[in-house]
């Protein structure tokens, strides 16, 4: 039979800590089981061991001990108290025990989030960018790098070199091409050259050329602006 | 040091803090309560007469929280500390020796989470101390010996016990506590209070039987 409620029961029920109405039932179950019967005889004499302890005293000569160091240490701790225990001493003589312990609860709290207020935290410095390296074992084999353009000599021949581009491209829509020239960890917004359909172009005025140097020598973008109607690309 | 004469301005300041006329109480819980704000105050005779009071209480409490003497001695000493650094805190309307109690408890659990070791006996302690005390005439050698195996059982017993349910027990069934006094102390609430009790009274008995035949 599974008698662990009986147990409890019988553990509460040694010192008169079980309710009256679950005596009655725990008292005809004593009568139908011998190992609870048993066990409650077992509790009553641990019971009695137990209660035998309070008659124990603690030698004379450990409370001087205690009391040889414990008196020296309080003086020295009331002759210089903390700022703090001062303050809240001071605050609690001034005011009921149970409001000033709240009061100094706040003052303290208020103080907290002032001084972090005012006090500059250390600077955050973003953290770096992910970097990956790569390392190889064996020679890399040396990258063909296309054909550098002839440089343009004049806005006539940027005109022709994009038109040119133009052609080879579907006649629908202007082509967009974009150009990352920087470094992987370059801050700098890509640079985008647009180069539109001839048409778009106005032949009586020269178009404004901006010239975009990147890091790398050999990629140099020219920007045409229109500076007629429609604005520029 | 001589403690000063206190009059009619003392007892005034006592209702004043605890809002309980001084007749109104039990003498000794009175004259606690007289000492506790006398040494608020700052008044080292006072602290000396509180100490006096109430260190046997203290470290006799340390000693079967810790199960060591040594152990129990300096958990006293902290006791003492912290009463006397917040004593300001201490709401006097209400009874002194359960507050002392609940910060005995406190102290004890840090203590012995640092120092654990076997238990020193009553009998380890006299004989260390040199002080043992007399022994009742109408026992014969073997029932002295026979109490201090059984007495050496019910330590090693406790000391086996989790720390809530071993400080439930000791102020319950040994320092003799109602639950409802041991739920305040503990801070706790009276049904888990008797649920630990209840715990560990199982658990020595079934130890302590055990002990007497290891076979069961």
């Amino acid at each position: 039979m599974n008698c662990r409620r009986w147990e409890r029961w019988l553990a509460l029920d040694v010192e008169g800590d079980l309710p009256e109405p679950r005596r009655g039932a725990l008292e005809r179950h004593l009568r139908e089981c011998e190992a609870c019967a048993a066990l409650a005889e077992e509790l009553g004499a641990s019971q009695g061991l137990l209660k035998s302890l309070n008659a124990d005293r603690v030698p004379d000569a450990s409370l001087a001990r205690v009391r040889r160091d414990v008196l020296p240490r309080a003086a020295a701790l009331q002759a210089s108290p903390d700022w703090r225990l001062r303050l809240e001493r001071a605050v609690m003589a001034a005011l009921r025990p149970r409001y000033a312990f709240s009061a100094v609860a706040v003052v303290l709290a208020v103080g907290a989030l002032v001084v972090s207020g005012l006090v500059p935290g250390p600077a955050i410095e973003p953290a770096p960018a992910p970097v990956a390296a790569v390392t190889a074992d064996t020679a890399i084999p040396p990258v063909e790098r296309p054909p550098v353009p002839p440089p343009i000599e004049s806005p006539a021949d940027l005109v022709e070199s994009a038109v040119a581009t133009a052609s080879a491209q579907p006649e629908t829509a202007p082509v967009s091409v974009a150009v990352n020239a920087a470094p992987l960890l370059d801050p700098r917004p890509t640079p985008v050259v647009d180069t539109v359909a001839p048409a778009a172009v106005n032949a009586d005025r020269p178009p404004t050329v901006v010239k975009l140097v990147t890091d790398d020598p050999n990629i140099i973008i020219y920007w045409l602006v229109d500076s007629g109607e429609g604005g520029g690309a | 040091m001589e403690p000063r004469a206190h009059g009619s301005s003392l007892d005034s300041r006592i209702y004043w803090m605890s809002g309980t006329r001084p007749e109104d109480r039990a003498p000794d819980e009175a004259a606690m309560a007289a000492l506790v704000v006398r040494a608020a105050q700052g008044e080292p005779a006072a602290f000396e007469q509180l100490v006096a009071r109430n260190e046997r209480r203290v470290l006799t409490l340390a000693w079967r929280l810790v199960g060591r003497m040594d152990a129990a001695e300096d958990a006293a000493q902290e006791v003492f500390l912290r009463v006397f650094r917040y004593l300001h805190r201490f709401d006097a309307r209400k009874p002194f020796v359960p507050w002392i109690m609940r910060i005995t408890v406190n102290v004890c659990r840090d203590v012995a989470r640092e120092r654990r070791g076997y238990p020193d006996s009553l009998e380890t302690v006299e004989a260390r101390s040199g002080e043992v005390a007399p022994s009742d005439p109408r026992e014969s050698p073997q029932d002295v010996l026979a109490r201090g195996e059984r007495r050496a059982m019910l330590r090693s017993a406790l000391d086996g016990l989790p720390r809530k349910e071993r400080a439930a027990i000791v102020l319950r069934d040994v320092e003799g506590l109602s639950t409802r006094e041991v739920a305040a102390i503990l801070r706790s609430s009276p049904a888990t209070v008797r649920s630990q009790i209840s715990s560990a009274r199982l658990k020595i008995a079934k130890a302590i039987r055990r002990m007497k035949d290891p076979k069961s």
